[in-house]
């Protein structure tokens, strides 16, 4: 493809979601008015928009609090889950016999969890952070573990080949093999991460602010502009992780490795 | 004076299990120091299994492979002795070509024992310049890409260098070069060579001799000396001797098929 044929790809891609974001609002707008529905049922986007001018200081600050307790949960995930991954990688018999309650923390619903995570563990931030790091941890694990086990056998062969320990083996051959997994696992687990912090935040009541608590708090109200405002910049949040750990990841890969996210795949 | 042997193969037998029927049966193999061979042979007739047998990459379920460096027999380990270039470049994406080469330097511990001058040395006999060497092999042709894997396999000077139908994927006029230059990288370093192939001209080409494997149990079939033939160059593909050459293999290797077909036919009920 050329360059002026990729540019007009390239633009294609991002005009294509922003028209069908413009049509979608100006339909919203016009069936609002339309119908005449009241705005405690469903508010107009510009009424949305209002809101969320109105309550910015304390969205920035729900905002803040909630993004840095997803980002511990975060944080606990990528090391407790790259460390899983590591014994699981190592051992079949740990494998069979851990694997299977890891793949319970991704099938216990978190909304069932997160009260008795809060009651047991901390009515505040830490409570709300270890329900993040329990819904984040699991595509940390799976990406991981695939990557450090679905390495090139002629690699492995050829380490062997080598007499290399299994010390090596792993440093120098596995691990970096399974980065662009991990890098993966960590955008998806990034906006589970902010998932788990908002629904953690439903059941800490108001020792926090965070957009969990704000949403909990506008529900029974009756500006309801405001809790679309406050989830308009949850739905935000997750998108700019998304995006940060994307931009970042592709940097690192091809920085260092000489790989991307999408063709890591296929260098070999 | 004869030459010490580089590679013997005793009594070796194979089986992929247990219970399973013996695929190679080699009874002696001997390879004097500096000879190039090539085994031949249909698809299945085990010339990859003998190679990786040779690399200690597979166990023996009986027999023994051995080298011996110099007259007194050494009793190392192939696998310490070997270079090995496989059917597919291998080379690790995310390291560059000098990377990819120092590899087995690394995993033995013993980066030292590769100077920057050795590997320059090396770059410039592989046929790599300096700027390809800090290419990563995405960045690198299909042919480049064989040399740094060549490269590889000779970082550590080996004695003995196996390669597994390196040239199989390569267009005809590449193949044709390499061949050249990995005959005159086994001629510069008095290494000791087992090829694997299937294209009868390459076996010829490049050895001194070649063996035909075929039988089920898979064994030596033929045992062809090629060392008559002159200076391995581009003429030589053209020298009526070479072609009688290539004709005596191929009827070999076409004996070889037929003893498989016939055994097979006794076997069935």
């Amino acid at each position: 493809m050329t360059y002026s044929g990729r540019m007009r790809s390239v633009a294609l891609e991002l005009a294509a979601p922003i028209v069908v974001t413009i049509f979608v609002l100006v339909a919203w707008q016009f069936g609002v008015w339309a119908s005449g529905i009241s705005n405690i049922v469903i508010p107009s986007p510009v009424e949305v928009w209002r809101a969320l001018v109105r309550q910015a200081p304390q969205l920035r600050e729900a905002c803040l609090q909630t993004a840095t307790a997803a980002m511990v949960g975060l944080f606990g995930s990528v090391v407790f889950g790259v460390s899983s991954a590591f014994a699981f990688s190592q051992s079949r018999l740990i494998r069979s016999a851990f694997y299977p309650y890891a793949i319970l923390l991704q099938t216990v619903p978190i909304i069932a969890i997160a009260p008795i995570v809060v009651i047991a563990v901390d009515r505040g931030f830490y409570g709300v952070a270890l329900i993040s790091m329990i819904i984040s941890i699991f595509p940390i694990i799976t990406s991981t573990t695939t990557g450090l086990l679905q390495v090139d056998l002629n690699l492995l062969e050829l380490f062997r080949l080598n007499s290399a320990t299994r010390w090596q083996t792993l440093w120098k051959l596995r691990l970096p093999n399974a980065l662009p997994y991990l890098i993966s696992g960590i955008r998806i687990a990034g906006g589970a991460a902010i998932v788990g912090a908002i629904v953690g935040e439903f059941f800490v009541g108001s020792s926090l602010k965070g957009l969990g608590v704000m949403i909990e708090r506008k529900k029974s109200g009756i500006h309801t502009d405001e809790l679309y405002a406050t989830v308009l910049v949850s739905t935000l949040l997750g998108i700019a992780v998304f995006a940060i750990v994307t931009v970042v990841g592709e940097w690192i890969l091809k920085r260092f490795f000489g790989m991307s996210l999408s063709g890591a795949g296929r260098n070999r | 004076m004869p030459l010490p042997n580089s590679l013997r193969v005793s009594g070796l037998r194979f089986q992929y299990s247990i219970a399973g029927p013996d695929v190679l049966d080699i009874p002696e193999l001997i390879v004097p120091q500096g000879q190039f061979v090539s085994l031949l042979g249909a698809s299945g007739s085990g010339k990859s299994t003998l190679l990786r047998l040779i690399a200690g990459l597979l166990l023996p379920t009986a027999g023994s492979v051995d080298t011996a460096h110099s007259e007194t027999p050494a009793k190392t380990l192939v696998k310490t002795a070997t270079g090995m270039v496989f059917q597919s470049p291998n080379l690790i994406p995310w390291r560059t070509a000098r990377e990819n080469v120092v590899l087995p330097a690394e995993l033995g511990l013993q980066p030292s024992r590769v100077s920057d001058r050795d590997l320059n040395g090396l770059f410039e006999l592989v046929g790599l310049n300096s700027n390809d060497t800090r290419k990563r092999s995405s960045e690198l042709s299909g042919g480049m890409q064989m040399r740094v894997s060549l490269a590889r396999a000779l970082v550590l000077q080996p004695s003995v260098l196996l390669m597994d139908e390196p040239f199989a994927a390569l267009d005809d006029l590449l193949r044709m070069q390499l061949e050249e230059d990995v005959r005159r990288i086994h001629d510069e370093r008095s290494l000791t060579t087992v090829l694997v192939t299937h294209n009868i001209n390459e076996a010829v080409f490049m050895s001194d001799r070649v063996l035909v494997l075929g039988g089920d149990p898979s064994t030596i079939h033929a045992d062809v000396d090629v060392s008559i033939l002159s200076v391995r160059n581009r003429t030589l593909r053209s020298d009526p001797e070479f072609h009688r050459l290539v004709d005596v293999v191929t009827d070999a290797l076409h004996a070889a098929v037929s003893a498989v077909a016939v055994s097979q036919q006794e076997a069935t009920p």
